[in-house]
């Protein structure tokens, strides 16, 4: 899941070095924390939340076999 | 006519690629087909677990085609492509079924003289239901409310009279 939150990310970006993502694994939870540049922010986020949004429906069709739930945290 | 240069489409090919092998260590089997039309790109999912996808009026279809649009402003440096993201024909048969919901609602306010409300739908689907019933005689539409809960109501036209008197 690191890897297609990184891999839409990067194209999402101007500074795709500063994309990195760090997977914190829970039980039934796993929060995917992407850290993007500053001035990114506005891009994986889109206009009200829309990009944000996109990003995390994609998360949980994607984790539909792996019975988990992704949560996105997106920081500076 | 579009322009998507070889660049461009070598960028697509590699990025979706690059998606179904993320998927697949998902165990989730999810291919895409890309074809080139003249004033849009179509892609095509396929394979076992596409449908999933399509669950809640295809939620995350929509989602990955608008990540795709977004993420292919950059590298053909073309402005926007439209891209369509589809699977199963699912545009195809919700278009039908949008048609469908035009036609229903346009035959109960020509017959109860009532405006009638249809449920959310998101921009493009809108867009299908105003143009269906600017084909229909006897009614006119807008749409209610913000953002996500944006609703059409579809009503009675005003009478030849009454929108002379009005303008």
């Amino acid at each position: 899941m690191k890897e297609l939150l990184e891999l839409i990310a990067k194209q999402l970006v101007d500074n795709p070095d500063k994309v990195s993502v760090a997977e914190v694994t829970g039980e039934q939870t796993t929060v995917l924390e992407l850290r993007v540049a500053q001035q990114d922010l506005g891009k994986v986020i889109g206009k009200q939340g829309r990009t944000a949004h996109a990003i995390r429906t994609i998360l949980n069709a994607a984790g539909m076999k792996v019975k988990k739930r992704f949560v996105l945290e997106i920081l500076e | 006519m579009l322009q998507v240069g070889p660049e461009a489409r070598q960028w697509l090919e590699d990025f979706l690629a690059a998606m179904s092998r993320c998927l697949l260590e998902l165990h989730l089997d999810v291919s895409f087909s890309i074809e080139y039309h003249d004033d849009h790109i179509r892609i095509d999912m396929l394979g076992e677990d596409s449908d999933g996808f399509l669950q809640k009026k295809a939620e995350a279809l929509n989602a990955l085609q608008h990540i795709l649009r977004k993420c292919m402003e950059r590298p053909g440096d073309t402005g926007e492509i439209p891209i369509v993201l589809d699977s199963h024909g699912y545009r195809r048969l919700r278009e039908r079924e949008l048609h469908e919901m035009a036609r229903v609602g346009c035959d109960q306010v020509k017959n109860l003289g009532t405006e009638f409300t249809l449920g959310p739908l998101n921009p493009y689907e809108r867009r299908i239901i105003h143009i269906a019933c600017q084909n229909i005689n006897g009614v006119i539409t807008h749409s209610l409310g913000d953002g996500v809960h944006k609703r059409i109501v579809i009503a009675p036209a005003p009478s030849e009279g009454a929108s002379a008197r009005d303008s």
